[in-house]
This record gives structure tokens, C-alpha cells and sequence, in this order.
């Protein structure tokens, strides 16, 4: 099912735009929403959960008003917020069962298979009995995976999941949900370009308010062959490099030399060679043209 | 309203933060009876006793109310917010009637020991507890939703200030007790509709709220 977002405007009350006339299609697959914080990530992410409210513009899924019919969407909807906050004292099994109520299953046979499918996905079987509260961050977003998958959710929306998360939680996580992009619509919001890399078949990046750029990661690479340039320059040439090339990044390496990449349709000065593009210089360069628009 | 919802809410309430309200409620009834009977002034468990039962509310509801973590995600679960806000309205109900229950139980029996002077035990006084209870229940309800939580704290800290200095001239409380039949249904009659007025106030800005 494809979710349509057409002229979505939302100003907060103290005068911030968080959306900015935003246009954009989603369809079945992970789809990956880049920007830095402050972007309007969340903001577009609540709204579509039906959380916040837009000034203007539509938002639909398959048939569905997203804005007018709620709780329909609430129904088919599998949400987990960047923190995910947990009732003290309560087991993962008796909180499922507890959301699988709420998420429409009467049945308690059936909820129990439910409960048990959802915990063996996630791999939190074997600490089933243990408090929530008490769960480590990697295994509490694991959770919040489990509890979104109770009611077979045909869009399902993450919103900075692995952020805080030690690389092998964050392996563990991405492993997660990458079994569960494949049949329903997944909105993965991040500022962690790998993320994207590794898990998403479209993406969109986005800046106050605004979608700057929406591709299929591969094709967005593809524009950029021959175009990146990687050089090794001392840190006080960087200010000069800036003005005079498209300087896209800057490392520091092990010398204590920065590297550099910049994006030239031809050789720039000085010692620069032909790399192949990842999906940061994609991002940087998006981020970039913005900058020198509003300049 | 889906009552199914509603009651899976207050069950979640009291599920999850069981041990919160029965510690808080203990606290809080220890805290009054000992004010009340070191005194010897009965009138006390107006002041300290049934007028801090509201704090039992602020201690477990404020922080999961407050918090983001827990109120978006139960936004986006297929429940309306008239029902989560109905549901905090029955379970905070419950509290409220239980521990003023509670109140007068524990403060008869210790009465019968210690035969403090004045001793006040009325009906009339238990009635106009509960009711009591439910006009703050209603006045927190809707601070909370429009206002803030420290606000909330600020209107209940203060009446219970100026309750214990008013309780201590023995013959204020006395007179302003309903004591017949028509001055207890009109107490009644305002404070359902003060609750009912706090309902849909609270409702109608909650469903306009950002989360």
C-alpha cells in the first residue's frame, strides 16, 4: 500500500516551521528518511502516526485519510517512538499481552501465540519474565520492535531507532527489521547514513522542513560516479580548499591530516584522485545545495 | 467509547503502578493520622488527612502523564484520547473513594482508642470528603491538561497549607459542613458538574494536543 503525503505544512506555536509544504510517496519496502537532527524527522513521523497535527495538506494511506480516519489508521499502524517508554514493573510477556488487548485481540489463546511469535522474532524469549524497565537500550528497542508487530501492521513507522545503541545491538536491531521490510510500508527515520545504506530500497533526505532529495540509494550513487574526489590536505589549507572546491567532508586521519572529499564534475587542484561514492557524500551534497539555496 | 478500551486502560493503571499507589496511599494515611493524633484535634483529618489524598494522584499519574515516552505511544495505539483521558478520570476515581475509605476506617478505630477532644466523626463530614475529593479530581484534570504539572502541584500544595491553618479555630470546619439533606445534594450537584465540565474540557484539549 502506498502512503501519499501531499502539501503537509506544521508550525509549532512558538513560530518553528517543522514542515515546510511537503510532497512525498511511499510504498511497500524500507523506506529511509535522512536529515539532521532538527530536520522535521519526528515531527513528520508523529504526524503520520496520527499524533500531531498538520496546518494544512493530506495525508493518505491506500483509501485511507490518515488525518480524518484516525484510528482506522491506528489499527494497521506500528509505531515505535525514538525513546520507547515502558510501565515499571511489568514482564515483556504481560506488557504484550496487555498492548495485544488494546491492539484488537480478544483471544487470549491467541494472543499468547501472538506473544510468543513476536518474542521469538525479536530474540527476547529467553528474558520473557524479566521487567521491561530493566532491559538493556538495545533490548528495549528490540521490544518496541516486538510490540509494534502484534497487530500485523501494513505501515510501520521508526523513528530514530538505533540511535544510543553499541554496534552489536545495533547489528541485532537492523537484523530485526530488515526480516520485517519486506510486505508492509516501513518508514525508517535516522540521521545515521549507514542505516540507510544497509537496509532501506528508497530513501528521502530532509532539512527544516523540507524533502531536498528522494531516491533509490542506488541510483543516487549512480549520479554521483566520477564525481567524488578523495585528497589528503594539512588542516590549515581546509579553509581555503572550502572556498574554492565543493568540500563535502573533512576526517582527520591517523597523521593527523585531514581527508577530504569534494564533489567536481572534472579534476580539482592540487592531489586529488577519483574514489567511488557512498551514500554520505549523496547526503552531504543534498545538505550542501540547500545551504547555498537559502545563502 | 469502546468500554472494552477503557477498562484495559484502568486495569493498565492499576497493573502497572500498583505498588506506587499502595505506597504512596500508606504513606500519605500514616502521615495524616499521625498530624491528626498528635494535635488531639480531630478536625485534622479534613486538613491533613482527606485533603492530601489528591497527592496519591500527583505522585503516580503526573510523571506517566508528563511523560512523552509513554503517552505517545499509547496515542498511537487504536484507543480515541476521550477514552485514555476517561480511563485516568475512573482509575484516579478509584483511588480517591478507596483511600478516604481507608481514611475514615483507620481514624474511627484509632478514635476509640485515644478519645481525642473535639472528636468529629460525622456521616456528613464522610460525604463531604468524597465530594470534596472529586471537585479536586476535577480542578487537577483540568489544570494538568491545560496548564502544567507544577502548576497542578502549586493549587493543591497551597489549599492544604491554608486548610491546616484554618482547621485549627475548631469551629471553622463545623460550619461550613452541609448538614442537612439540601445543602449535601446541592454539594452533590456541583461537584458532578464540575467533574462532567472537567471531562470535556480536558477531552477537548487533549484531543487538540500535539504529542
Amino acid at each position: 500500500m502506498n502512503l501519499s503525503i501531499q502539501h503537509l505544512t506544521k508550525t509549532y506555536s512558538n513560530g518553528v516551521k517543522a514542515i515546510d509544504d511537503l510532497n512525498l510517496e511511499i510504498g511497500t519496502g524500507m523506506f529511509g528518511l535522512l536529515g539532521p537532527n532538527g530536520a522535521g524527522k519526528s515531527t513528520l513521523m508523529r504526524t503520520i502516526a496520527t499524533l500531531q497535527f498538520p496546518d494544512s495538506g493530506t495525508i493518505t494511506f491506500g483509501d485511507l485519510d490518515v488525518l480524518s480516519e484516525q484510528n482506522e489508521l491506528r489499527k494497521c499502524l506500528g509505531y515505535l517512538p525514538q525513546t520507547f517508554g515502558v510501565y515499571p514493573k511489568m514482564s515483556a510477556e504481560d506488557l504484550l499481552d496487555y498492548l495485544a488487548t488494546l491492539k484488537g485481540v480478544a483471544s487470549k489463546s491467541d494472543r499468547k501465540k501472538l506473544v510468543d511469535e513476536c518474542l521469538a522474532i525479536t530474540n527476547l524469549s529467553d528474558v520473557r519474565r524479566k521487567h521491561v524497565a530493566g532491559y538493556s537500550g538495545g533490548m528495549k528497542q528490540r521490544f518496541g520492535i516486538a510490540q509494534l508487530l502484534l497487530n500485523k501492521p501494513k505501515l510501520i513507522i521508526v523513528d530514530e531507532p538505533t540511535a544510543g545503541l553499541d554496534p552489536a545491538e545495533r547489528s541485532r536491531f537492523l537484523n530485526v527489521i530488515r526480516g520485517i521490510g519486506t510486505t508492509s510500508t516501513v518508514i525508517f527515520s535516522t540521521h545515521i547514513v549507514d542505516d540507510v545504506k544497509e537496509l532501506c530500497t528508497d530513501m528521502a533526505i530532509m532539512n527544516k522542513g523540507k524533502i531536498l532529495k528522494n531516491a533509490i540509494p542506488n541510483n543516487a550513487l549512480k549520479e554521483f560516479e566520477g564525481k567524488i574526489w578523495e585528497g589528503v590536505v594539512a588542516p590549515e589549507q581546509l579553509e581555503s580548499m572550502e572556498m574554492s572546491l565543493n568540500v563535502l567532508s573533512s576526517n582527520y586521519n591517523q597523521e593527523h591530516q585531514l581527508n577530504l572529499r569534494v564533489y567536481s564534475n572534472s579534476e580539482p587542484e592540487g592531489e586529488f584522485h577519483l574514489t567511488a561514492p557512498d551514500l554520505e557524500d549523496v547526503y552531504f551534497h543534498a545538505l550542501k545545495e540547500d545551504e547555498l539555496t537559502l545563502a | 467509547m469502546n468500554t472494552s478500551m477503557t477498562t484495559q486502560l484502568v486495569y493498565r493503571d492499576f497493573r502497572a503502578y500498583k505498588k506506587s499507589i499502595i505506597a504512596l496511599s500508606l504513606f500519605i494515611l500514616i502521615f495524616s493520622m499521625a498530624i491528626t493524633f498528635i494535635n488531639t484535634n480531630t478536625l485534622g483529618i479534613f486538613s491533613s488527612g482527606i485533603g492530601n489524598i489528591i497527592m496519591v494522584i500527583l505522585g503516580v499519574f503526573a510523571v506517566d502523564q508528563s511523560s512523552n515516552k509513554i503517552r505517545v505511544h499509547t496515542a498511537s495505539l487504536p484507543v480515541t484520547r476521550k477514552e485514555i483521558v476517561f480511563a485516568r478520570f475512573i482509575s484516579s476515581s478509584i483511588i480517591v473513594v478507596a483511600n478516604k475509605v481507608l481514611h475514615f476506617l483507620v481514624f474511627n478505630a484509632l478514635v476509640l482508642f485515644i478519645q481525642p477532644e473535639p472528636i468529629f466523626t460525622s456521616m456528613g463530614l464522610f460525604v463531604f470528603a468524597i465530594l470534596y475529593g472529586f471537585i479536586q479530581l476535577a480542578v487537577y484534570f483540568f489544570v494538568f491538561y491545560r496548564l502544567s504539572l507544577i502548576i497542578s502541584v502549586i493549587i493543591f500544595v497551597l489549599p492544604v497549607m491554608l486548610w491546616t491553618s484554618l482547621s485549627s479555630s475548631s469551629g471553622f470546619l463545623v460550619d461550613i459542613f452541609p448538614t442537612n439533606a439540601v445543602g449535601m445534594l446541592l454539594m452533590l450537584g456541583f461537584t458532578v458538574f464540575l467533574l462532567v465540565l472537567s471531562f470535556y474540557t480536558t477531552v477537548w484539549s487533549y484531543r487538540k494536543k500535539d504529542l
